[in-house]
């Protein structure tokens, strides 16, 4: 009888534990998002603010004397409207990085340049911008801000492919748009087993005036 | 054989400490890398 109460406790223990993961991933890493997010929200806009953003020299950097809120650049904001997406982007997409938001891949385009841009982003924990991601469908919109210019991108093709199948961030292979925006993320929800990609075709781009 | 003490605010103290060594190891180290081996890498490559 006490051996039998003894692995009751435990077992107790171990599922107290798993709800402590739990609160961990769904609350504890979306609040350490949100915090950054905010910093990120207030330097774009910041950014924005400046009229050395219209200049098209301008680098993204702000001027001397202006005190930056985050530790890390804010590069664009990326809007989707169907799933309430409106996030800052930062530049990388190592782990570190996309606990600020969605990151851009460093070895892909830049927002704006001919070729294909990519942008991983969290589905599970980290305030999850991309948890809705699997409701896009082809003709959706998804814009990207950036301090030169907002480009609209419309949503061609998804797929669910393996983590190795890197040629995903060459583009769509049955788009020939010039300029194209590719969304990452894992898949399905709360796994890393597979990854699903997003496949956006540019259809405008107006400079900021 | 008694591993904690008799009395009780000794052994509520005690408990209290191991509980809380506990959490912070999960939630630093244990939880972290749960997340990041099994729950979220959602770059390609």
């Amino acid at each position: 009888m006490k051996a039998l109460r003894r692995t009751g406790n435990v077992f107790i223990f171990l599922g107290l534990s798993i709800l402590f993961f739990v609160l961990y991933e769904l609350v504890g890493t979306s609040l350490v998002t949100k915090a950054r997010q905010r910093d990120l929200q207030a330097d774009f806009n910041a950014e924005l603010s400046q009229p050395a953003a219209l200049n098209p020299a301008f680098t993204g950097t702000l001027p001397v004397g202006t005190t930056r809120r985050s530790s890390v650049e804010a590069l664009a904001r990326l809007i989707i409207p169907k799933i309430n997406v409106d996030v800052i982007v930062v530049e990388g997409v190592t782990l570190d990085r996309l606990s600020y938001g969605p990151g851009h891949y460093p070895q892909t385009k830049m927002f704006g340049e001919k070729g294909v841009a990519a942008v991983a982003g969290h589905r599970t924990g980290w305030s999850a911008p991309f948890f809705n991601l699997d409701q896009l469908t082809r003709g959706d919109v998804v814009t990207v801000e950036t301090t030169k210019a907002t480009y609209t991108y419309r949503v061609m093709d998804t797929t669910v492919v393996s983590p190795a199948h890197s040629e995903v961030l060459n583009g769509n292979p049955n788009s020939h748009a010039v300029q194209q925006l590719v969304l990452t993320t894992c898949t399905p929800k709360f796994t890393a087993r597979d990854r699903l990609i997003v496949f956006t075709d540019l259809i405008s781009a107006v400079p900021r005036r | 054989m008694r591993i904690l003490p008799s009395k009780r605010l000794p052994r509520i103290a005690i408990l209290l400490a191991v509980l809380l060594g506990y959490s912070v190891v999960l939630w630093f180290f244990v939880f972290p890398w749960l997340d990041r081996t099994f729950i979220n890498r959602p770059a390609i490559g």
